[in-house]
């Protein structure tokens, strides 16, 4: 699997602005690869001071179910945390799958 | 330890571990090169004793890969229960007249440790040979033979790995047992007749020893018509598996004389949001109602939950998108469903299938509709096995990412 994985463009990178949070995430966010998101979303969580997180999701080329739960997961964790929670997205696969999905109404957009 | 002297025993351990005939290996050349230099001998050896000859696993300082098992020594030293030596063995009664000793090889000194495994049989021996008469003092005799115990160390330690990787196989063969066992649970075991239709479903596994989370099911209705779904929940694995079970079932409690998919996917939705407490799991769906009319007509009523539309080829090869979408289910209990119906004739035929059908289809960041349209169109009137051959052929050029399923109903 790691062969597999290593071909495969995925990212998260994580930027603090006093407690405003932007959780960039690029690539291909699927069942192999949605933990690390949640992790970096949980560990930003953990750390506290949080008062809004944007999950910068502009940069992903391919999102599966697994990678949908994934947001879902990080959009409930954050409220849960008290904060603000928005999701920045660009026309693609991932509002392709929101659309399909049903859930386009469940996010706030940056 | 008590050694097992049964020669028939002591060669099915020789079997057992597998060494015979194998390549040098640079662990036993260490320990004989290590015997060489320690006992300031010209000879060392690791030998394992077979039926009728001495095999040489390392040979140091003797070109020789196997002798004979008479007249070796080796073979006497295996049925010894510790160090069997011989400091001159021309003056030695027990080897004077060993072919070895008195002809040109002119063997003198032989020392030789058993291989003893853990249950007591001695597979062959080390052994360090001079050809000047020598005394081992016990210290030596002791260095000797806690070399013997790190050969066998490395012929345990092989022994292991091998069985390892031989249990790992049988592990590995045993959860694919259990996965397609499971997958095919979760599918019904054929799909049923309904008057005035012609259905067809398949299935396709991306992974093979991984549980997918695509399902589909036929359910035949009390009304002369039947509920069809088809779905994917996010996933894979034992815990999607478990999921797609719960799915299946209260579909198919909820399929009774009066039911709608909207309200069949709402009640789903509450059943799978309280029964699964902190899981992050949740599924979409595509539930159909497909019930006959007095006209000769076949309503088919969709309700969407978080799944791509079935889409209706009319008879003429016209394509519609049916249904509007909803959230998906298993999530929260917020979500509402709507369904949508409309009327298939004669000839015209409804697809219902996952979205790893139609990326493989559609192929990545492809127009979907305009793909599938492309494939769907021209088997317009056509039955519902040649539809889904038609998607099957598709589905098995393209790379499958996902699993995938998908159902097709045709009206006769």
């Amino acid at each position: 699997m790691t062969g597999l994985l290593d071909e495969v463009p995925f990212e998260v990178a994580v930027d603090h602005e006093g407690d405003a949070v932007r959780v960039r995430v690029a690539g291909e966010l699927d069942l192999f690869r949605e933990g690390a998101l949640r992790a970096a979303v949980t560990a930003v969580l953990d750390a506290g001071d949080v008062g809004s997180l944007v999950l910068d999701v502009r940069g992903l080329q391919f999102l599966d179910s697994s990678g949908l739960r994934a947001l879902l997961v990080c959009r409930d964790r954050t409220k849960e945390a008290g904060a603000e929670f928005r999701l920045a997205v660009a026309p693609g696969p991932v509002t392709r799958l929101l659309a399909v999905a049903g859930v386009q109404g469940w996010f706030d957009y940056e | 330890m008590q050694v097992m002297t049964d020669e028939a025993q002591r060669l099915a351990a020789v079997r057992r571990y597998q060494v015979l005939d194998t390549p040098p290996d640079g662990a036993f050349e260490r320990i004989t090169t290590l015997a060489a230099r320690l006992f300031d001998v010209p000879i060392a050896i690791v030998s394992i004793v077979d039926a009728d000859r001495i095999w040489f696993k390392s040979h140091y300082g003797l070109d020789v890969e196997q002798i004979d098992r008479e007249p070796g020594l080796c073979a006497s030293a295996v049925l010894q229960d510790g160090p069997w030596l011989v400091d001159d063995a021309s003056t030695d009664p027990r080897t004077l007249a060993n072919p070895l000793v008195a002809g040109e090889m002119g063997l003198r000194f032989y020392a030789g440790v058993p291989l003893t495994t853990n249950d007591g049989f001695n597979l062959g021996t080390l052994c360090v040979i001079d050809q000047q008469p020598r005394k081992l003092t016990d210290d030596e005799v002791a260095s000797l033979s806690d070399l013997a115990s790190v050969v066998m160390d490395q012929l345990e330690l092989r022994l292991a790995a091998r069985r390892t990787v031989e249990l790992e196989c049988e592990l590995r063969r045993s959860a694919e047992v259990v996965a397609r066992t499971l997958q095919q649970s979760l599918l019904p075991t054929r799909v049923p007749d309904v008057d005035g239709l012609d259905i067809a479903a398949r299935y396709h596994v991306a992974n093979c020893d991984q549980v997918g989370g695509d399902f589909y099911d036929v359910v035949p209705d009390t009304r002369g018509g039947c509920a069809v779904v088809v779905g994917d929940v996010c996933g894979k694995g034992t815990l999607a598996a478990s999921m797609t079970g719960t799915v299946r079932w209260v579909l198919r409690a909820t399929v009774a004389d009066t039911w709608t998919p909207a309200g069949a996917l709402g009640r789903l939705n509450s059943v799978l949001v309280n029964a699964q407490e902190d899981l992050d799991q949740y599924a979409t769906a595509a539930l159909v109602a497909v019930a006959p009319v007095r006209d000769g007509s076949t309503t088919v009523t969709v309700g969407l939950a978080g799944h791509p539309h079935p889409l209706l080829v009319r008879s003429g090869g016209t394509l519609e998108r049916v249904g509007q979408t909803s959230p998906v289910v298993g999530w929260t209990l917020e979500a509402e469903y709507t369904e949508v119906a409309a009327t298939m004739r004669g000839g015209d035929f409804l697809v219902l299938f996952t979205d790893g059908t139609l990326e493989v289809v559609a192929g990545h960041g492809a127009t979907e509709d305009v793909a599938v349209a492309a494939l769907l169109a021209p088997l317009a009137g056509r039955p519902a096995a040649e539809v889904a051959d038609a998607l099957d052929a598709a589905l098995g050029e393209g790379v499958l990412r996902d699993d995938a399923a998908f159902v097709v109903v045709a009206v006769r």
